[in-house]
C-alpha cells in the first residue's frame, strides 16, 4: 500500500458496508423466522401426510438448516468488516502521526516515503542538527505503517475471500462449514491455551490485524507474553507490561511486610536463653526472597535501557523463584541464534546480572568469528531462566526433577524459535552451564531439540552415555570442563557409575588393566588408562568415551570462569554459535 | 508399593551423600581461594580508568588506527557460581582495526609484543598454546590482561582488547 492510499482511506465507507451487512443480517434473520412461522409451522400443522409431504418436510427442514448456516455466515462478513475498519483507521491514524511529525520538524515527505529538508544552517527552513535521526525514525514509523495496514488488507482479504468462496459455491449454507468459521472467528479473540503448538499459535497471531494484536498485547499481557509461537517484538511487549506489574506488587508486598521485629528473644522470654526471634527469622526470609527478585528486575531493566545491542523480554513471572528469558538482539531476526540455559541459582534474583552478561559475550564472541571469516551475519542469543532450578548444590541439584520439569518448556520454547523467525535460522545453538546441562540433556534425550549444536559447559552428567544419544549429529556436541572445576567432584551417584568409577581409579594407581584403544570424536586413534568417569547426571562429558567434541579451558579456571577474559573457552563458544570451525 | 520408592531414596540418599563430601572436599580446597577472593582491590571504576590507560597507551604504540571509537566497556561478574563471596567484576573494552592487510598485521603483533613485554608483560601462561589466533600479554602486577585478536593471516578482523582482573566494585568485599 502506498502513503496517498492509506492517507486518503475513507474508513468511514467500510463501517457504512459494515453497517450495511448488518442491516442485511437482521433482515435476513427476520425473513428466516417469518419463512420458519408462515411457511415451515403452518405445514407442520397442515396436517399433509404421505410421500410427497414426507419428501417436501425433509427438504423444508434442510432448507431450515441451510438458511441458518447462511445467516451465520453473514455475521462473520459484518466481524472481518468491522476489524477492517478498527485495523486500516489504527495504521491510518499512525500514518498521519509520522506525517504531522515531519512536517513539524520541516520535512518534506515525497509520495514513495522519501524524506528531504533544508540543510542550510541560515536558512528559515533549517531542519536542525538532528534532522538526519529525525528523518530516520520518521520514514521507520511510516513503513512500519503502511505494513500494518498492508497487513490488514491481507488478513481481511482472507476472511473475505474464504466467505465469499463459501457463499459462491454453496459451502457457506453447510451448517458444519459454518459452525467451523464462527468457531475459528471466536478463536481469533482467545488466546491459545499455554502448552499450544508453537507453529499453530504464529498462524493465530499471524490472522489478527495489527489492530487486534495491539489489544491482544494491552489486555492479555500476561498469555501473551509466555506463549511460545508470538514473534519476539510482540512478547517483549507484553513483558514490559508484566515486569511494571510484577515490580509494583513486589514493591507492595515489601511494604506490606511490616516493621522489622525484634532479632532476639530475652532469656525472660524464652525461659531458657536467647534465640533468634520466629518472627523476625520469617520476616527477614520474606524480605530478603522480595529483595532478591527485585534485584533481578534490576539487573533486566538495567539491561533493556542499553540500546546496542538491544535486548528483547521474552518471559518474564515473579512466581515461586520468579522466571526471566532476555534476548540480546532479535532472535526472529538474526542469523544465528543461541540459547543460554544456567543451572543452579538460576532464578529471577542476583543471579541474573551474570546470566545476561554472559549472552551479551557470547553475542560479542560470535560477532568477533563472523567478523574475523568476513561474514556479515548476525546473532541473538537468549538467557532462558524460563525453568524451576535448582538453587542449592546440596540437596537440590543432586536432584534431577528439576531438569525433568522443564522438559516441555525447553522443547517448546525452541519449536517457538523457529516458529517465528523470520526465514530459516542459519544455526541454532543450545549451550548450558551446570544443572542447566543436565536439563538441556534430559530435554534432547526424551523430547529431542530442533537445534544444530549443543554446547555442555561443566557438566554434571546431561543423562546420556554418548553424545550420540542426544539426539543431533554428534560431530555438533561440544564439552568443556577445566581441570580447575570443581565440578569434578560431583561424583556418580549410580551404584554401577560408582563402581566403575571406583575399578577405574585402582586401575589407574596400580597401572593395571582396563587399557581401551579407541577413536575420538576427532577421528584421532587413542589409547591409554581408561579415564571414563560417571558423574552424578550421567556420563563425564569431557571423557572421550562420551564424543563430544573438547573445548579449549583454561586449565586453573574454576565453575565460573569459562566467560572470563583469560579463558579460550569464550571465543570458542562463539565460534561455534556463529558456525564456524574451532581456532 | 513397589520397590522403585525405596530404590529411588536410596539413590537419593547416595547422590546427596557424595555431592556433600564434594562439597566438604570443596570447601576445604577452596579456603585458600576463600581468602584470595576476599581481599581488597582497586574499584571498578580505577579499573576501567587503567584499562583506557593502557589502550590509549598500546594504540599509540601501534603502526594501526582503529575503524571506529570502541564499545562500551563490558562487564561480567566473577564467581558467580562459585562458592563466593560473590560481587567481584571483570570488566573489558576493544578497539577494532577492521580487515588488516597482512604486512601492517605483522607489524602490528611486532610493535604490540614489543610495548607491552618493555612495560613487563608477559605471554599468559594459563592461556598458552590454547589458541592459535591470538596474542596475550599479561601483566604479572596488575594482572590486566591484553589481547590481540585476529593475528592469523585468515582473520579479516583485528581488535585489541584489555581486560582487568576481577575487581571489588568498591574496592573492598561487602560485610
Amino acid at each position: 500500500m502506498d502513503i496517498k492510499t492509506l492517507y486518503d482511506a475513507n474508513i468511514n465507507n467500510i463501517t457504512i458496508a459494515k453497517n450495511a451487512y448488518d442491516a442485511l443480517y437482521s433482515a435476513f434473520g427476520q425473513h428466516i423466522e417469518s419463512w420458519q412461522h408462515d411457511v415451515v409451522d403452518r405445514l407442520g400443522h397442515s396436517e399433509w401426510t404421505g410421500t410427497a409431504a414426507g419428501h417436501a418436510n425433509t427438504r423444508i427442514q434442510f432448507l431450515s438448516t441451510e438458511l441458518q448456516a447462511a445467516k451465520q455466515e453473514l455475521g462473520l462478513i459484518s466481524k472481518a468488516l468491522a476489524d477492517a475498519a478498527e485495523g486500516i483507521a489504527a495504521a491510518q491514524s499512525h500514518l498521519i502521526s509520522a506525517l504531522d511529525d515531519a512536517k513539524n520538524n520541516k520535512m518534506t515527505v515525497s509520495p514513495d516515503g522519501g524524506l528531504t529538508w533544508d540543510k542550510d544552517p541560515n536558512s528559515p527552513n533549517y531542519a536542525g542538527d538532528k534532522a538526519e535521526a529525525t528523518a530516520k525514525e520518521i520514514s521507520k514509523r511510516i513503513t512500519a505503517a503502511l505494513n500494518e495496514a498492508d497487513h490488514t488488507d491481507q488478513t481481511i482479504n482472507a476472511r473475505l475471500g474464504h466467505l465469499a468462496t463459501n457463499a459462491t459455491n454453496g459451502t457457506g449454507l453447510d451448517a458444519a462449514t459454518a459452525k467451523a468459521d464462527q468457531t475459528a472467528a471466536d478463536a481469533l479473540s482467545q488466546v491459545p491455551a499455554a502448552g499450544t503448538d508453537p507453529n499453530s499459535v504464529k498462524a493465530w497471531w499471524n490472522g489478527l490485524t495489527d489492530a487486534q494484536q495491539q489489544h491482544m498485547i494491552q489486555t492479555e499481557h500476561d498469555k501473551v507474553g509466555a506463549l511460545d509461537g508470538i514473534p519476539a517484538t510482540a512478547r517483549h511487549q507484553a513483558n514490559l507490561i508484566n515486569l511494571q506489574q510484577g515490580k509494583a506488587d513486589l514493591q507492595r508486598q515489601l511494604d506490606g511486610l511490616g516493621p522489622e521485629p525484634k532479632k532476639m528473644l530475652s532469656v525472660a522470654e524464652t525461659n531458657g536463653g536467647p534465640v533468634e526471634n520466629p518472627d523476625y527469622t520469617a520476616w527477614k526470609k520474606k524480605r530478603d526472597e522480595l529483595e532478591d527478585k527485585k534485584h533481578g528486575i534490576e539487573s533486566i531493566e538495567s539491561r533493556l535501557q542499553k540500546k546496542d545491542p538491544p535486548a528483547f523480554l521474552l518471559g518474564f513471572d515473579t512466581n515461586g523463584h520468579g522466571h526471566a528469558i532476555i534476548a540480546v538482539n532479535n532472535p526472529d531476526t538474526a542469523n544465528n541464534v543461541s540459547t543460554y540455559v544456567p543451572g543452579t541459582g538460576a532464578r529471577l534474583g542476583d543471579s541474573l546480572r551474570s546470566d545476561i552478561e554472559r549472552s551479551d559475550l557470547m553475542v560479542a564472541s560470535a560477532d568477533k568469528a563472523n567478523q574475523k571469516a568476513g561474514d556479515p551475519s548476525t546473532t541473538s542469543s537468549i538467557t532462558w531462566v524460563g525453568y524451576d532450578a535448582p538453587q542449592s548444590i546440596i540437596p537440590e541439584a543432586a536432584d534431577d526433577t528439576y531438569a525433568k520439569n522443564a522438559e516441555d518448556k525447553l522443547h517448546s520454547f525452541e519449536l517457538g524459535l523457529h516458529a517465528t523467525h523470520e526465514g530459516k535460522i542459519d544455526n541454532n545453538t543450545v549451550l548450558a552451564h551446570s544443572y542447566g546441562t543436565t536439563t538441556v540433556g534430559y530435554t534432547m534425550r526424551d523430547k529431542g531439540l530442533p537445534v544444530d549444536n549443543v554446547v555442555l559447559i561443566a557438566s554434571p552428567g546431561a543423562g546420556v552415555e554418548h553424545a550420540r544419544d542426544l539426539g543431533i549429529d554428534p560431530s555438533h556436541v561440544y564439552a568443556a570442563q577445566s581441570d580447575g572445576d570443581s565440578i569434578g567432584w560431583a561424583d556418580a551417584a549410580d551404584p554401577k557409575g560408582m563402581a566403575k568409577n571406583i575399578r577405574d581409579y585402582y586401575a589407574e594407581i596400580w597401572g593395571v588393566g582396563n587399557y581401551y584403544t579407541g577413536v575420538d570424536a576427532n577421528g584421532v586413534h587413542v589409547g591409554g588408562v581408561d579415564t571414563d568417569n560417571h558423574m552424578i547426571h550421567g556420563r563425564q562429558t569431557t571423557v572421550p568415551e562420551f564424543g563430544a567434541h573438547i573445548l579449549p579451558t583454561n586449565p586453573k579456571g574454576d565453575h565460573s570462569d569459562y566467560w572470563n577474559d583469560n579463558s579460550p573457552t569464550l571465543p570458542a563458544m562463539g565460534e561455534v554459535i556463529a558456525g564456524k570451525p574451532i581456532s | 508399593m513397589s520397590t522403585a520408592a525405596p530404590a529411588s531414596l536410596i539413590r537419593r540418599v547416595t547422590a546427596t551423600t557424595m555431592v556433600l563430601a564434594a562439597v566438604l572436599t570443596l570447601n576445604g580446597c577452596g579456603a585458600g581461594t576463600l581468602g584470595e577472593r576476599s581481599k581488597p582491590t582497586i574499584t571498578l571504576d580505577q579499573a576501567k580508568k587503567q584499562i583506557d590507560t593502557y589502550l590509549t597507551d598500546v594504540l599509540a604504540a601501534l603502526p594501526v588506527k582503529p575503524a571506529k571509537s570502541p564499545g562500551d566497556f563490558s562487564d561480567l561478574e566473577c564467581d558467580a557460581n562459585d562458592i563466593g563471596p560473590h560481587g567481584r567484576t571483570q570488566s573489558r573494552r576493544e578497539y577494532d582495526f577492521g580487515d588488516v592487510p597482512p604486512v601492517p598485521k605483522a607489524e602490528a603483533v611486532k610493535a604490540f609484543r614489543e610495548y607491552l613485554t618493555g612495560r613487563g608483560f608477559a605471554p599468559d601462561p594459563d592461556a598458552a598454546g590454547s589458541r592459535s589466533d591470538w596474542i596475550r600479554l599479561k601483566n604479572p602486577k596488575d594482572d590486566f590482561l591484553a589481547t590481540l585478536d585476529g593475528v592469523s593471516d585468515s582473520s579479516h578482523d583485528l581488535s585489541l582488547r584489555v581486560s582487568s582482573p576481577c575487581v571489588w566494585p568498591d574496592g573492598t568485599p561487602p560485610k
